[in-house]
């Protein structure tokens, strides 16, 4: 098998917004660019802005096209690409906020990255995140947190692309693996089920996710994650809950 | 789909729930019998303030002791005083405790309001230690007090700085609750900078306790970024406006 990547996302909305009618918040995006490419993105909108379904929604569609240039550059300056996704981020919030009579803060939400690229046999990767939320990796040597929620000091609190002091709160990694090799990104309420906060340890349902794309399409892992954020996931928690997964295979392990 | 698709709770973690640390102090000074001496004649209020203080605060142990998510989430510990301060109930779950009851502190005398308030902030830090220290997730602490006098030593100057202060660094929630004309409502305006303290009507206590127990559970779940509006209409139940 030629090696590719393989994506899928899901998000469902919460029991707590079912109940009160409020349109789920969590946003989730894929972008497969030629064969060797993919980029995933997820928001997680803050609970009490009524506009930040649209924030999280305006966050992810328009994240790629953004850092586009920057990340097709081999020298990746992480400083100047978080001021850059952050600045005009916040700039299409204030054009927003001008049509909708509204306020910047209305459209507030969290923000999780991965952008892949895979040659020959290795996969170089960007990944960005602001807020809770977490970020994973996979390859044949370990899983691993990438990047742990970022939080205030109380659970209801934690940082938004909004925020004056966001600049400061978003973290760049960047990096190189070998092999196969995969990455997930989880909002909050996913993350209730798939992270334990007391030391930072992922569920064993991780490695298992992502061991699906050993076997399943991309199509397939998608049902599966929506089957199981609907019926599990959602069970864990009143909070919405999406994930977003790409993973190459057909890498023989280093 | 195949079973072994969906994935089973054995693959999952199980984070604790994110903990809501509250801590009523409580005015138990003579004056909360309800006994009032005019000259030669005893007036007796009926019924007793302690004793429907009693009555509201388990209320509240059972009705937040009712709620599937709250039960586990809430937290409480309280402290009794007068002229002196006591730890009724240290913090522990509301599956594990009895509500307390409340004696008054009749041979004491006095309302030492910022010994009490200063009890109250150890215990909480102390809390917020553990939790920390477990792992554990938890909201801002919230701290009830009420009482029906006026404090008689200066320690709630110091006690009333120090709450202000993390109140508006948002570490702190306060409900300063007055309760009849003997209220020092100036002393405990300065407790809380952010929401005037409030009268309760009368002797309200069961309807603040269930005000106050639908606001625990409103927090209890919440998530990121949601603020926690009062509920402003339930207040005119129990408080003079």
């Amino acid at each position: 098998m030629k090696p590719k990547i393989k994506t899928a996302c899901y998000a469902a909305k919460g029991r707590a917004h079912e109940i009160s009618g409020q349109p789920c918040q969590d946003k989730v995006f894929i972008k497969r660019i030629r064969k060797n490419c993919a980029f995933a993105a997820l928001a997680d909108g803050a609970g009490s802005e009524f506009l930040s379904h649209i924030g999280a929604y305006y966050a992810v569609s328009n994240l790629f096209s953004i850092i586009n240039d920057s990340i097709n550059n081999h020298l990746i300056d992480e400083i100047n690409l978080r001021k850059k996704i952050v600045t005009k981020l916040q700039i299409g919030f204030d054009e927003l906020a001008i049509k909708h009579n509204a306020l910047r803060n209305n459209f507030a939400c969290t923000l999780l990255f991965v952008y892949s690229k895979l040659i020959k046999k290795r996969t170089f990767y960007i990944a960005g995140h602001i807020g809770d939320g977490v970020i994973a990796l996979f390859n044949a040597k370990e899983s691993k947190v990438l990047s742990p929620p970022d939080r205030g000091e109380f659970s209801n609190s934690t940082f938004f692309l909004t925020s004056d002091n966001a600049l400061s709160h978003f973290r760049i990694y960047k990096g190189t693996l070998y092999g196969d090799a995969g990455f997930m990104l989880m909002s909050d309420g996913t993350a209730e089920s798939l992270y334990r906060n007391s030391d930072a340890a992922l569920a064993p349902a991780c490695a298992k996710i992502f061991r699906w794309a050993d076997k399943f399409s991309s199509k397939k892992i998608t049902r599966l994650l929506e089957k199981n954020s609907n019926y599990v996931f959602r069970e864990m928690t009143r909070d919405d809950c999406s994930i977003a997964l790409m993973r190459t295979v057909g890498i023989k392990h280093v | 789909m195949a079973n072994d698709l969906i994935l089973r709770k054995k693959d999952l973690i199980e984070n604790p729930s994110p903990r809501v640390p509250i801590c009523l102090v409580l005015d138990c000074s003579p004056s909360m019998s309800g006994e009032k001496r005019l000259g030669s004649v005893i007036e007796q209020t009926n019924p007793r303030p302690i004793d429907e203080l009693n009555q509201g605060v388990q209320i509240f142990f059972n009705t937040v002791g009712e709620d599937v998510v709250t039960r586990y989430s809430a937290e409480v510990s309280v402290v009794a005083f007068s002229g002196s301060s006591e730890v009724i109930l240290d913090f522990d779950s509301l599956d594990r405790v009895d509500p307390p009851s409340l004696d008054l502190e009749m041979g004491h005398g006095g309302t030492s309001i910022g010994k009490a308030v200063e009890l109250a902030i150890n215990l909480l830090d102390r809390r917020k230690a553990e939790y920390q220290e477990a792992g554990v997730d938890y909201f801002q602490p919230w701290i009830v007090l009420m009482t029906d006098g006026q404090p008689t030593d200066d320690t709630h100057v110091e006690a009333a700085k120090e709450v202000s202060n993390r109140v508006m660094a948002k570490k702190l929630v306060i409900f300063p609750i007055g309760i009849g004309d003997g209220a020092d409502m100036d002393v405990l305006t300065k407790f809380s900078p952010k929401r005037p303290p409030l009268k309760l009507k009368g002797l309200n206590f069961k309807q603040f306790f269930e005000w106050l127990s639908r606001s625990v559970v409103a927090t209890s779940q919440s998530t990121p970024g949601e603020s926690i509006p009062l509920d402003v209409e339930g207040i005119k139940g129990w408080a003079e406006l």
